[in-house]
């Protein structure tokens, strides 16, 4: 036989019908053999020695992608160092005039300093400060290309090591978010 | 299995072409089950003759007029939602970012194309250039929309309500506020001329209705469902909606590329940003920026 019966009202049913199709009351569990569920909750960690590691893994990747920043804004001030010595060594030796724009100097030392607040930033939310960072980084040079095309092939290898760099920021980043809602929500 | 709570039959049956509202289904006592659901059975499908009178798979009144089951239909069409939005946000994220550098380059291509060619720089240079930017970030900003529907539909659909759009054009006038006491700042402490908008258009002989389309309307809708509606959504499948709004508010800061108008465009941002979240539509959002560019432009020319 190819129906059931419902056990309230007696009609006949579709083998596998949940609910009678004449009274809608619910018909006894056809299936069976459903297999084991996974119950996403086996991810928060159980003791508190588990999640001391659970935490300290989290800290782990923020501070992965605050270092990255940090290590940023370091190279930023450092190279601005570099252009304001070289510029006064250079004008030192022509007799003044050969200095760089003081803008130049500001935005140089500018970026460095907006990472260096990505970096603190990054230490209690590493995503949305990696991915600002990077999207930062390659903006300002972007720009630095489109007004001095040359300035895009000074230094091309820096700056790939600093893209990459931040990639992994961003990486870093969706691993610690990925752990703190795990930890949070199960 | 439990019997469920109790049958809809109070509700009015969903409408054949399925419901907008994401939310319907909710109402409906018998949807307990948890999306990967291993007892989902198969949506019904009756011949008219043999139309049930309840839903053998979810225990619903059955319409007789229907085919197949529509609550079924709704619930199948929510899952397929929460795949949808638990799936891979990665081409979102590097489409909407990608929107955005191209934003950027075009900005910034053009006016130096425009400036270039036009050595005087002229008001004439200006308006081409303003222009030029209008009409190119405008078809970008569109087709990307059309590549990427599905994340700003609910934006688009979702009509906020009214008190809203007040809350919308009071948050222009502090943000108005904002920006004027930024420039008197730039201009009376750093000695830096004001950026005109409407003088090189007046001086050009172009009408009042131009200056406000292309000033007022269009960075409003334009900017909106850039920033607000491909970035934001994108960026809130993988970030907090706070720290989205902020990610956001950043990104439309840098594309003006006025370095000093950066700190009153970071906090436009984050209030068009939150306008957006909280209300699930765009147009609070749009109103609040048209209002602003309205009342920037009407000071201008108050000024002189």
């Amino acid at each position: 036989m190819n129906t059931i019966a419902c056990p309230h009202c007696g009609a006949d049913n579709p083998l596998n019908a949940a609910f009678c199709t004449t009274c809608g009351k619910a018909l006894p569990d056809q299936a069976a053999g459903a297999g084991p569920r996974i119950v996403e909750g086996d991810a928060v960690a159980g003791t508190s020695a588990g999640r001391s590691l659970q935490e300290e893994e989290l800290r782990k990747q923020a501070k992965r992608a605050a270092g990255a920043l940090l290590a940023v804004a370091i190279l930023q001030w450092v190279f601005g160092a570099i252009l304001l010595f070289a510029g006064q060594a250079a004008s030192g030796r022509l007799g003044g005039g050969v200095e760089l724009n003081p803008i130049v100097y500001a935005v140089v030392f500018g970026i460095g300093v907006i990472f260096f607040v990505l970096f603190l930033w990054a230490r209690r939310n590493p995503l949305p400060a990696a991915i600002t960072g990077l999207v930062l980084f390659v903006s300002v040079h972007l720009l630095d290309a489109v007004a001095d095309p040359s300035a895009l092939v000074r230094g091309i290898i820096v700056k790939i090591i600093i893209v990459v760099v931040l990639a992994r920021a961003i990486a870093a980043g969706v691993r610690h978010r990925k752990l703190r809602q795990e930890m949070q929500f199960g | 299995m439990e019997p469920p709570p109790g049958h809809p039959a109070d509700q009015p049956p969903p409408h054949p072409e399925g419901p907008e509202d994401p939310g319907l289904a909710d109402d409906w006592p018998g949807n307990t089950e948890s999306p990967d659901d291993p007892f989902e059975l198969p949506q019904r499908t009756m011949p008219a003759a043999a139309a049930p009178n309840f839903c053998p798979s979810c225990g619903a009144p059955w319409e007789p007029a229907w085919t197949s089951c529509l609550w079924c239909a709704e619930r199948a069409a929510q899952r397929q939602q929460g795949r949808e939005r638990r799936s891979s946000p990665t081409k979102p994220v590097v489409s909407a970012l990608g929107l955005y550098f191209v934003m950027l380059l075009t900005t910034i291509v053009v006016a130096a194309i425009v400036v270039w060619g036009d050595q005087a720089a002229s008001a004439a240079g200006e308006v081409k250039a303003e222009l030029a930017i209008g009409i190119v970030d405008s078809i970008i900003v569109l087709l990307w929309c059309a590549f990427s529907w599905t994340s700003i539909r609910s934006g688009l659909r979702v009509l906020a309500a009214g008190k809203w759009y007040l809350a919308a054009v009071g948050v222009a006038l502090v943000t108005f506020a904002l920006a004027g006491i930024a420039v008197e700042v730039l201009v009376r402490v750093f000695d830096i001329d004001q950026i005109l908008y409407t003088q090189p258009f007046l001086e050009l002989g172009y009408g009042w209705g131009l200056i406000i389309l292309l000033v007022c309307v269009q960075p409003a809708v334009i900017e909106e469902l850039a920033f607000r509606g491909v970035m934001l959504s994108a960026l809130r499948r993988v970030l907090d909606s706070r720290d989205a709004i902020v990610v956001s508010a950043l990104l439309f800061m840098v594309i003006h590329l006025t370095v000093l108008s950066f700190p009153h465009l970071f906090i436009i941002g984050l209030a068009l940003g939150y306008l957006r979240v909280k209300t699930g539509s765009l147009y609070p959002g749009m109103l609040a920026h048209f209002v602003h560019n309205l009342l920037v432009v009407l000071a201008e020319t108050e000024v002189g």
